[in-house]
């Protein structure tokens, strides 16, 4: 019930998350983001994942109340009504004015929600304080679940007006609730007047046929047709509405003992409402007081009929047998309460062989006839029923999460395994190749400087000059020798002179080139320098993130280790569950079957009497055909 | 008789039983492991699978959609298709509530890329409809997270196909 709210509450937040209004909004990149995940949560909600929408959410940088409200409805969709509740009350708390603040409405509905919480916890006074603080918009949105929680609340003592609220009840889902329970407590003191509240609401409630094309157009009334009187419910629902009233009428006519009216109403009630156990139940109490048998014994048994292994269609077995033996009928009523025996044996067989402890699979289908119905019959075992199913979803999340932890485990691992590589194999010889580089950068920039001081210096000449002036200048060095043992040498200096100063103006008209080529191969170098170390940082980073690889491969040992627990723990749960709920199943077997075993009992009763009385009768009949 | 109606009356609020509030705390705490163990995961998943030195991801967004209704669309990353979404009413209806489908995640290196996004579905009067965008980007250190907005254009009641990079700094 909590839940009622949450589809209104999460598809109004979604209308918020329009284009336009987020367009209006956002101010910083921060709000930009936190709308984006906000409109991604959206998405995930309308698909139905409401976890995955939780985790969009609470990814979002911001946290507003927005945010917020749509965080406790998701809660709330998770059946985690305690984390709804905290978020709700911390958004409660929060200032509600300003710029920030919630839109009324929103506030409105988070007050609803909070307030139904609290009630259905058992805390009323918490329930009555958080629903004071909803402030009905002028255009009533709300006024029906505000209304009708205040009546479930203060029940039985709910405010009466001195009429039916029609008018500002029209367009709400709840009007006829509110209503009827008005009238119901109406009736205590003023059966009348109450049951003319019913007799106006199901006035309300009527739907008119649908009128053809022709009577339309001539009815005047076409431009009203567009828009409803009232609230439209769907089909189902305006049908069990329409009963609700009925029967309650009717259960007021038989307080007033005005039996023949809740005839009327009950024996053209639908069999195929869903109300129609409760109808045949009023009807068969109205049958008995009129005594109408044969009526009585069809109703009864359309009650055994509908209502498996229920104490009213047990009852009903027995009251056959009553019926017919008041209306003087012994043998009828003696073949009634044989077959009443033989109703509760097979009731008593069926009962055991289908109370059998149910097993986790069991739980989503296989379950026997006696099991579903005492799990939709009780809202306790229901909702272990549902816990029980929710963990086994949770549970067969498992293995894939499992899967997800171990992939990442494996990526962490190749990727530290490639950082050892890198850092024992490329990171070495990139060091060493920028090593080399740098080397032959400064020879280069020695040798321009060179060439700058020293414009013949043989280390700046190559190819065939360099063999040629390598060559002079050996000669040069034999002619020193020459000259110092003191042989005529001076026409080879001449010749030498000669020689030099022709490879000097060789030299000088290449100077500009070579420098050119020198500058040339420095600036490539440089280049390539360059990249290097681009290289070499970028490579030096990624061998930094070993530290933070082998931080996540703890974290994922970690993590590992919290889902086996975690499993070992909702297992655990899901047992208790479990158990939990094959007790109480036991308890209503046992208490089903000592029921069982009374009404047997009072059946034999009967049936000795009966017998005893058709005994009698016979040996009346006897007696009187002797002469 | 008057149970039957009160019964039926406070079935609205089927209230919780006391005795059961301790297991439903218990389930609770589970459940919120759960969230928070799925959370992390993701968190790591983001870090060691998509690392935003190399991580793309797209995302696709209506305003309004009187002009066209998706049916499809297709994403083709540097001539290689890469991903496909083929809608359904209801995930129409999301987009056209406001909702943003996170449609591709992946990872491309450093460098220019091309993406190219081909939309097919009903256009202006309900023809047939299918137009491509294209929307060349460069990879650096930063994540790439682009949205493709469909909007819809009132000075010739056409539909316009937009990529908008977001800014994820």
């Amino acid at each position: 019930m909590v839940q009622r709210l949450i589809c209104p509450l999460l598809y109004l937040l979604a209308l918020h998350a329009t284009p336009a209004f987020a367009q209006a909004a956002i101010n910083d990149k921060q709000q930009l983001l936190t709308e984006k995940h906000y409109r991604q949560a959206a998405w995930a909600f309308y698909q139905q994942q409401p976890a995955q929408a939780l985790e969009a959410l609470q990814l979002a940088p911001q946290q507003d109340q927005r945010t917020q409200l749509l965080e406790a409805g998701l809660y709330l969709q998770l059946q985690m009504p305690q984390h709804a509740a905290e978020v709700l009350a911390r958004l409660l708390a929060a200032d509600s004015e300003g710029d920030n603040a919630l839109p009324a409405a929103l506030r409105n509905i988070a007050l609803l929600q909070f307030a139904r919480y609290q009630l259905e916890s058992g805390d009323k006074a918490a329930a009555r304080q958080y629903l004071a603080q909803v402030k009905i918009t002028a255009d009533g949105a709300w006024l029906g679940q505000q209304q009708l929680l205040s009546q479930l609340i203060s029940w039985p003592d709910i405010e009466i007006p001195a009429q039916p609220d029609f008018v500002s009840l029209a367009q709400q889902p709840e009007m006829p609730y509110i209503i009827s329970n008005q009238a119901l407590v109406l009736a205590k003191q003023q059966p009348e007047i109450a049951l003319q509240w019913l007799s106006r609401l199901q006035q309300q409630l009527a739907v008119d046929a649908p009128q053809g094309f022709w009577q339309l157009l001539f009815s005047g009334q076409w431009p009203l047709q567009s828009q409803p009187q009232g609230f439209v419910y769907p089909q189902e629902e305006q049908q069990a509405l329409d009963d609700y009233v009925q029967l309650t009428q009717a259960q007021l006519l038989i307080e007033q003992q005005d039996l023949a009216g809740a005839d009327r109403i009950l024996a053209n009630f639908g069999a195929d409402s869903v109300l129609s156990s409760s109808a045949l139940q009023l009807y068969s109490h109205i049958l008995t007081e009129q005594r109408h048998i044969p009526a009585l014994l069809a109703v009864l048994q359309q009650q055994i009929k509908q209502q498996p292994f229920s104490l009213t269609a047990w009852q009903a077995a027995t009251r056959i047998g009553e019926q017919l033996e008041r209306s003087l009928q012994p043998r009828d009523a003696l073949a009634a309460y044989h077959w009443a025996q033989q109703y509760y044996q097979q009731q008593t067989q069926l009962i055991n062989q289908q109370a059998t402890p149910l097993q986790v699979n069991q739980l989503q289908q296989g379950l026997s006839q006696w099991q579903t119905l005492q799990l939709s019959n009780d809202n306790n075992l229901h909702r272990l029923q549902q816990d029980a199913l929710a963990l086994q979803q949770q549970l067969n999340a498992a293995p894939q999460r499992q899967q997800r932890l171990l992939q990442l485990q494996e990526i962490t691992a190749y990727k530290l395994t490639q950082q050892q590589q890198l850092l024992t194999g490329q990171l070495p010889l990139l060091v060493a190749r920028k090593q080399q580089l740098s080397q032959r950068y400064t020879q280069l920039q020695q040798q321009i400087n060179e060439a700058a001081t020293a414009p013949m210096a043989l280390a700046l000449w190559q190819g065939e000059p360099y063999q040629q002036l390598s060559r002079l200048e050996r000669s040069e060095q034999r002619l020193q020798q020459l000259e110092q043992s003191g042989q005529p040498t001076a026409a080879y200096r001449q010749r030498l002179q000669r020689l030099r100063g022709l490879l000097q103006w060789q030299y000088s008209d290449s100077t500009a080139q070579r420098r050119w080529q020198f500058q040339r191969a420095q600036q490539q170098l440089a280049t390539q320098l360059s990249a290097l170390e681009q290289q070499l940082a970028a490579l030096q980073q990624r061998g930094g993130k070993a530290a933070r690889l082998q931080q996540l491969q703890q974290r994922l040992a970690q993590l590992t280790q919290q889902q086996q627990q975690l499993n070992l723990a909702l297992l655990s749960q899901q047992q208790q569950l479990l158990a939990q709920l094959n007790q109480q199943l036991q308890q209503i077997r046992r208490q089903q079957l000592a029921q069982l075993t009374q009404l047997q009992r009072h059946n034999k009763e009967s049936m000795a009497r009966v017998m005893e009385r058709v005994l009698l009768m016979a040996d009346a009949n006897a007696d009187g055909g002797q002469p | 008789m008057r149970t039957l109606i009160l019964s039926g009356l406070l079935c609205l609020s089927a209230l919780a039983s006391a005795d059961t509030a301790p297991v439903s705390s218990q389930l609770e705490q589970l459940k919120q492991q759960v969230i928070q163990l799925n959370r992390e995961l993701f968190l790591l998943e983001e870090e060691l699978l998509f690392p935003p030195e190399t991580q793309l991801a797209v995302f696709l967004s209506l305003d309004s959609g009187q002009f066209f209704q998706i049916d499809s669309v297709e994403l083709i990353l540097n001539d290689k298709p890469v991903g496909a979404f083929l809608y359904t009413t209801q995930q129409r209806e999301a987009l056209q509530r406001g909702a943003i489908q996170p449609l591709y995640k992946g990872n491309v290196k450093a460098g220019e890329h091309n993406l190219t996004a081909v939309f097919v579905g009903k256009g202006p009067d309900n023809r047939d409809y299918r137009r491509a965008v294209n929307y060349r980007f460069a990879k650096a250190d930063d994540a790439v997270l682009l949205e493709l907005q469909v909007k819809d254009r009132s000075s010739d009641y056409q539909p316009d196909f937009i990529v908008q990079p977001w800014s994820n700094d």
